[in-house]
């Protein structure tokens, strides 16, 4: 198998102290963390259909992790959206960012499972 | 453009491998598919895109809602690969226009992809990162500094002379304590930062540090993000990394590590390719 064993057991935060002689273990991946391989990483190669991926990461990226965290973030004093200056009110909104808002607006598959319903990337009609 | 059958591609695997993982779907909830190419397979999935594909794939890829499912997805077909055999994980749309295109590039590309294949084989990829805890002593609220205690104790005389300092002296005060302090916090984290990367370094076959310059901060972290680094280590190592971890977080209680993996070797198979 491809995959190293490693102890099982409580994943929490990495405790110090003197005489620990424990192994490090791994937390739960966020959605920054897959965000930040899966967008950014791999193989990178021209496919025939040429999706330009450096806008929909810079503002999506930031978008999402606001609104599913924001007041979990606020809770801990991480402000950082109101002073980005695309975020602010009255920043000049690109086409692409209004369908952003309504589809945030509109969707309550934000609070996300996995496999939901219609994945069809043709389709236009698959709102929640 | 025709784009009758348009072929997501996943990863590339070793040749070898017979079929994918059992009940693998993909980004559409499409089964995935091997399609080899002598030493290579590529993992596949046909997506469902109609005329003007290009433009209605994008703009369905910057629906966040979309974006994360497609993301998590995708992530999970590599991840189920990599828990089978070797795995070199493809960024994320990587779209042909059918599956012979994407044997086509199998096979163009055959010696870039088995030098990525030779790379990631037996290996994983960890994620580590430091987050520095607040220090409420330094918090920047706190009052300037006053008298040392001992004065306090040994000089009555000396006290009674001492008068409450002027807005404007308190207003320097204050900001030089936090000049001051803000560059001890730079330098401590510098100096956390140069311990974990010698040690990890030490036992992984390749890192790679990313810039921290322009990344949002993860909400879900508490503290502020001062190291951010992936390692690719051989299997037989784990163990030892994971350990020297717990080491560097017992040496460095200023720090809050934190480990994520095994990953797919995402950060180590940066091969460019342009198309054919």
């Amino acid at each position: 198998m491809n995959q190293p064993e490693f102890p099982t057991g409580s994943t929490g935060p990495l405790m110090g102290g003197p005489g620990t002689a424990a192994l490090a273990r791994p937390q739960p991946a966020s959605l920054a963390d897959v965000l930040e391989r899966v967008l950014d990483k791999g193989i990178v190669i021209a496919g025939d259909i040429r999706i330009n991926l450096v806008d929909v990461e810079l503002l999506t990226i930031r978008v999402r992790l606001l609104v599913a965290s924001v007041d979990r973030a606020k809770e801990m004093g991480i402000d950082w959206w109101e002073h980005d200056p695309m975020l602010s009110p009255g920043a000049n909104t690109p086409a692409g960012r209004t369908q952003l808002s309504d589809s945030i607006d509109g969707d309550d598959a934000l609070h996300q499972t996995e496999d939901e319903g219609n994945g069809d990337v043709g389709g236009d009609g698959d709102k929640r | 453009m025709t784009a009758d059958a348009p072929s997501w591609l996943y990863a590339v695997v070793p040749g070898t491998i017979n079929e994918p993982p059992a009940g693998t779907t993909g980004v559409t909830e499409e089964p995935v598919r091997l399609l080899p190419a002598g030493e290579l397979a590529a993992v596949v999935g046909t997506v469902d895109i109609e005329q003007g594909g290009a433009e209605r794939l994008s703009r369905r890829l910057q629906d966040p809602a979309w974006l994360e499912r497609a993301v998590r997805r995708h992530h999970r077909v590599v991840t189920a690969l990599f828990r089978a055999v070797p795995t070199v994980p493809f960024r994320l749309a990587t779209v042909y226009h059918d599956d012979q295109r994407v044997t086509n590039l199998l096979c163009e590309r055959s010696a870039e992809l088995l030098t990525a294949l030779a790379t990631v084989t037996g290996r994983a990829e960890w994620g580590v990162q430091g987050y520095a805890i607040p220090d409420p002593i330094s918090d920047t609220s706190a009052p300037p500094p006053s008298p040392s205690p001992a004065r306090a104790v040994t000089g009555a005389a000396n006290q009674t002379a001492t008068q409450q300092p002027r807005p404007g002296t308190e207003y320097l005060l204050r900001r030089r304590a936090e000049r001051s302090r803000q560059q001890q916090a730079r330098a401590a984290a510098q100096s956390a930062a140069q311990q974990i990367d010698t040690a990890l370094t030490t036992l992984a076959v390749a890192a790679h540090r990313p810039s921290m310059n322009g990344r949002p901060a993860d909400p879900e972290q508490p503290g502020t993000l001062v190291f951010n680094a992936s390692y690719l280590v051989d299997e037989g190592d784990a163990d030892r990394f994971q350990y020297t971890i717990q080491q560097l977080a017992d040496e460095l209680p200023q720090l809050r590590l934190r480990l994520t993996g095994p990953w797919p070797a995402y950060s180590f198979v940066e091969v460019e390719v342009e198309s054919p």
